[in-house]
């Protein structure tokens, strides 16, 4: 790096207040884990000075109706009651981990009733700059709450989720990061909106797997990118690595833990959601298999 | 994969980047230009937003792979031939167009952008997404074609970035100060507004309108929940903004849009923009095209 542009980004540091994230949604699903989801989101209100969203999510059943009846089992105000009663004590709960924390914020339940969760969850989020939400501990049933969730808000949203794995703690605002490029609109969005994760690291790897061996790498729009976030005062290098025999998120992934990064950035989504989750595919791999938080857009 | 012969540019050091940054966040505007008359205007766009940082301006010149070519001549020199004349008209508009940015006081790396017709798309949108924001031109024939200029619809759609539209006959010479904001719940409208923060910042009156459709219990219940909330977030960011819902009274609703807009004195408008990359010429019609082909504002538009 030249010395001009080093002192680009240490001007260009200190304007990191203008463009910060000001609201943080928290997506609390009910299960295990929440904690860190909550812990991480903290952690960055605290760096940003920004305030928490708690978005309690309580699925309700739809109501029975059997064929001798129009109106709904009256057993089920009573279920519903219990319900909302439980889901009041848990808000209490997070309102008072809030306030031990001493961090501006507030708790709201949202009710799926007839609705998808995530899709209200979706709607919540779009007034918030970004939404947290963690990895349950690997219990199949869980994860594939969250990964509903996660795929929800992602592609409904319009906002980066950044998901946190519960099994390890996060360092959260990361001082090495690592973003996951493609030549792909969501790799695009992703890197722009991780800029207030990324003015603060100390190096920033933009990585690009090569996947066919036949076609050259696009090392000229890596130097464009490293140059657009140079302006932005970030401090990136770009590097192409050759995945072999391994995939391309098993790549990323120890390229991650060999660099030693706290935060991953990357595009979530680009094919179908139903063609990645049957076929499997980048976006699902890291989002199960990734110790550390990963910041996704869509 | 791209075969762009690009002169190789020496990067303009911004006299004071810190000031510069202050004041612009938007630091990395890429122009996506045309060979049209109204290239002119984007690049003055790309100077006034680019306000003191170096802005990027892009020419694509497709290079055909086979040409007419007439009796007694080889087919190789013909191509070459043509090859050389649209290489040639290329450096000619790129020379006016520096000469443009450099009246407007601005730092423009102007370069063309040279492919084989097929995949110049494609190479077209790998710049594009090493930008912070593009600036771009509504095609001529905007609104009256069903299948509208593959090169703007993707842009819009597959890029990632944000876009400034410019209609024909609209400019932009400053940064704008009275913005109006379309939000329609969805998330190209959330990614709209979080893209235009440094202008909204800036701006000195912000009104966010949710136009009422046929459908008026849903857009009950968004401004029911939504618009506290909305004015609440814009609040944290810095943004004063009025918050609205105005019902389109039986008229398509980019007419209230730009009553809207006329009412308010605006000089931007902000969207999202709303359609589906594979079904573009069936669902890309509607309230986006229409408001690209009547409004006279420059858009900033979001997918």
């Amino acid at each position: 790096m030249t010395e001009s542009t080093a002192h680009e980004t240490v001007e260009a540091s200190q304007h990191v207040v203008g463009h910060a994230f000001r609201d943080i949604a928290v997506a609390l699903t009910g299960v295990p884990g929440d904690s860190s989801a909550f812990e991480a989101a903290v952690d960055l209100a605290r760096h940003f000075g920004s305030r928490l969203e708690l978005l309690q999510m309580l699925l309700m059943p739809t109501p029975f109706v059997d064929a001798w009846s129009l109106v709904p089992d009256a057993s089920f105000y009573q279920v519903y009651d219990d319900m909302r009663q439980l889901a009041r004590k848990e808000s209490e709960a997070w309102r008072g981990k809030l306030a031990a924390q001493r961090v501006e914020g507030d708790v709201r339940v949202l009710e799926a009733l007839y609705i998808e969760p995530s899709a209200l969850a979706a709607h919540a989020a779009r007034t918030t700059d970004l939404v947290v939400l963690s990895l349950p501990f690997r219990a199949p049933i869980d994860t594939s709450v969250v990964h509903a969730y996660f795929s929800g808000l992602l592609a409904g949203a319009g906002r980066p989720v950044l998901v946190v794995p519960s099994t390890s703690t996060a360092t959260l605002p990361p001082r090495r990061a690592m973003v996951a490029w493609t030549d792909a609109p969501e790799a695009a969005r992703a890197v722009n909106d991780a800029l207030p994760l990324l003015r603060g690291c100390d190096a920033v790897d933009i990585v690009s797997v090569r996947r066919d061996p036949a076609v050259p790498p696009a090392g000229r729009r890596l130097d464009d990118l490293c140059r657009h976030l140079r302006r932005h005062g970030v401090d990136a290098r770009s590097l192409v690595v050759d995945p072999g025999e391994s995939t391309v998120a098993a790549t990323l992934l120890s390229h991650a833990s060999r660099t030693r990064a706290q935060l991953l950035v990357s595009g979530g989504y680009g094919h179908s959601r139903l063609r990645e989750w049957a076929a499997g595919g980048v976006t699902r791999e890291l989002f199960l298999d990734a110790p550390i938080p990963i910041l996704f857009s869509h | 994969m791209s075969t762009t012969s690009a002169p190789p540019s020496t990067e303009p050091v911004p006299s004071s980047p810190a000031g510069a940054m202050q004041a612009s966040c938007f630091a990395d505007v890429l122009a996506l230009l045309t060979m049209d008359p109204q290239d002119g205007a984007l690049v003055e766009a790309a100077v006034a937003i680019a306000d003191g940082m170096p802005a990027r301006a892009i020419l694509p010149v497709g290079l055909p792979d086979r040409v007419r070519c007439p009796w007694g001549v080889s087919p190789q020199s013909a191509l070459l031939a043509d090859h050389r004349a649209r290489r040639e008209d290329a450096s000619a508009h790129l020379a006016m167009l520096r000469r443009t940015a450099t009246r407007c006081g601005g730092i423009v790396d102007c370069l063309a952008l040279e492919h084989a017709n097929h995949g110049l798309i494609g190479s077209i949108l790998s710049v594009a997404r090493t930008a912070r924001l593009l600036v771009l031109g509504v095609p001529a024939d905007i609104g009256r074609t069903l299948t509208p200029d593959r090169r703007f619809t993707d842009a819009l759609v597959a890029t990632g970035r944000p876009l400034l539209v410019l209609p024909r006959k609209a400019n932009l010479v400053t940064r704008p100060r009275r913005v109006l904001v379309a939000w329609r719940d969805g998330p190209a409208s959330s990614r709209a507004v979080h893209e235009a923060l440094p202008w909204l910042r800036s701006a000195h009156a912000v009104r966010v309108v949710t136009v009422l459709g046929p459908s008026l219990s849903q857009a009950e219940r968004e401004s029911a929940a939504g618009e506290a909330r909305l004015r609440g977030h814009l609040a944290r960011h810095g943004v004063t903004a009025t918050v609205a819902c105005v019902d389109a009274q039986n008229r398509p609703p980019e007419h209230a849009l730009m009553d809207e807009a006329g009412a308010m004195g605006a000089d931007l408008i902000v969207t999202g923009a709303y359609g589906h990359p594979r079904a573009l010429e069936f669902v890309f019609g509607g309230t986006t095209i229409n408001l690209l082909s009547r409004c006279r504002l420059p858009i900033l538009m979001a997918h």
